[in-house]
């Protein structure tokens, strides 16, 4: 029976929360492929898969392998539900590799003819397994109470998804406590002259980085595999990121970088994004 | 680093812990079926390879054009349910969600996972069916 105790990464290792995702904006709908290295790890890490997200909005049956085994035994692929567990977690080593097969790519997007905005994007979320120090990113070093707290960000698109630069922002983290983000939600307040309250559909990616500098993914990444505000049906991808949280210490910040992908007949579109946690108070 | 309570066990981390000398991975088995109109199929069977030992931990319903009843059972002729369940068990309002099989069902290397399915709609009804769990392998004895 899997344990529900307290997990530890191996001596020697840190653990770094990652989404990996596979981009299939170049793809051919209706055709098949067989056997794509989604590009897993790289030579500094390993990766501990624990769930898939959104095959849907690639293909219509998908089946994935790594260098061991097959992780279903479908001859022909599966159809994957939009959030896939993988209990017990797969390790795949810096050397390995994650295969995928796709039967009938249907690629996800948005249009404003002839512009055509693709988001056919598979997120592979986990953690990325580095050699050193297991206490990473370290405690506080001061004595604390813990307060739960939001930093939010308002942010403007007015530009398309053809441009594909994304826009950097950096939150500096305040009032000299350290920050430990557990969760992202994302809502949309305006859009045009009109003011809306609702959850995103694939409208943005975002990238994040720790305090570091450090990539939390390999690329931008959905706003549906991020956003904890998901609609229960429409949107649903029982999406939460960072998973283990991250510690941002204080004076250092929260940086992150966001892409368009929206047509021109929906610009201007507000977001407020919510970067939720626990602040460490000093006492 | 800190666990975060608003994530899953799973994307937490969960401890492995298996019975001495196994060693589980993660595995689902998949049952397809294409239905016709009220069809009634009986003894229909997931062949459980031979490497190794499966453990059943959820049965989910990744796909289905309309309803149907079910019911499952092991190699023994231990049935899991008393009679045939309706679809809309594996159904969370309209979005498939994993049926918990608890505590664990254990199917030997090259036994079967047992299968009756009756459609429901009068119409023909393509079913797929995700038995969710782990293949447990035998680890090479020590040497000693």
């Amino acid at each position: 029976m899997p344990n529900l105790a307290e997990y530890q990464t191996p001596a020697g290792y840190y653990d770094l929360p990652y989404i990996h995702v596979y981009n299939g904006d170049a793809l051919t709908d209706l055709a098949s492929y067989s056997n794509i290295n989604v590009g897993l790890t790289d030579n500094e890490a390993g990766f501990v898969l624990r769930q898939i997200m959104g095959a849907d909005k690639l293909a219509a049956r998908v089946q994935f392998r790594d260098s061991f085994a097959p992780l279903t035994g479908a001859s022909n692929g599966f159809v994957m539900p939009r959030t896939y567990p993988i209990a017990p977690e797969r390790f795949v080593t810096q050397y390995g590799m994650l295969g995928m097969d796709l039967y009938t790519v249907l690629r996800n997007n948005r249009a404003a003819l002839p512009v055509i905005i693709f988001f056919a994007q598979v997120a592979f979320q986990g953690v990325r397994r580095y050699l050193g120090n297991s206490k990473y990113p370290g405690v506080s070093d001061y004595k604390y109470v813990e307060r739960p707290f939001t930093y939010i960000q308002p942010i403007v698109v007015n530009w398309t998804g053809v441009d594909t630069e994304p826009r950097k922002f950096a939150i500096p983290i305040i009032e000299g406590c350290d920050f430990e983000l557990q969760r992202i939600t994302i809502v949309r307040s305006l859009q045009g002259v009109v003011a809306t309250n609702a959850i995103p559909n694939c409208e943005l990616k975002l990238q994040l980085f720790d305090q570091f500098g450090k990539q939390l993914s390999n690329a931008p990444v959905l706003d549906v595999y991020l956003n904890d505000a998901a609609d229960a049906t429409t949107n649903f991808y029982n999406p939460v990121f960072p998973v283990p949280a991250v510690l941002y210490k204080r004076q250092s910040f929260l940086r992150f970088e966001v892409t368009s992908l929206l047509t021109a007949p929906l610009l201007p579109s507000n977001y407020d994004i919510c970067f939720h946690g626990i602040r460490r108070s000093e006492v | 680093m800190p666990l975060n309570p608003h994530g899953t066990p799973v994307l937490n981390g969960l401890t492995p812990e298996f019975p001495m000398g196994f060693i589980d991975v993660c595995f689902d088995y998949v049952y397809d079926v294409a239905l016709t109109a009220s069809q009634v199929l009986r003894d229909q069977s997931v062949p459980v390879h031979t490497d190794s030992d499966f453990v059943l931990r959820a049965i989910l319903l990744s796909q289905a054009t309309g309803a149907f009843s079910i019911r499952f059972n092991d190699s023994q002729g231990y049935y899991l349910s008393s009679a045939f369940m309706l679809s809309a068990n594996l159904l969370s309002g309209t979005v498939p969600f994993p049926f918990p099989i608890f505590p664990e069902l254990l199917f030997p290397a090259g036994s079967r996972i047992g299968i009756e399915i009756n459609e429901l709609t009068a119409a023909p009804n393509t079913v797929q069916i995700l038995l969710r769990g782990a293949k447990r392998y035998r680890l090479p004895a020590a040497k000693r």
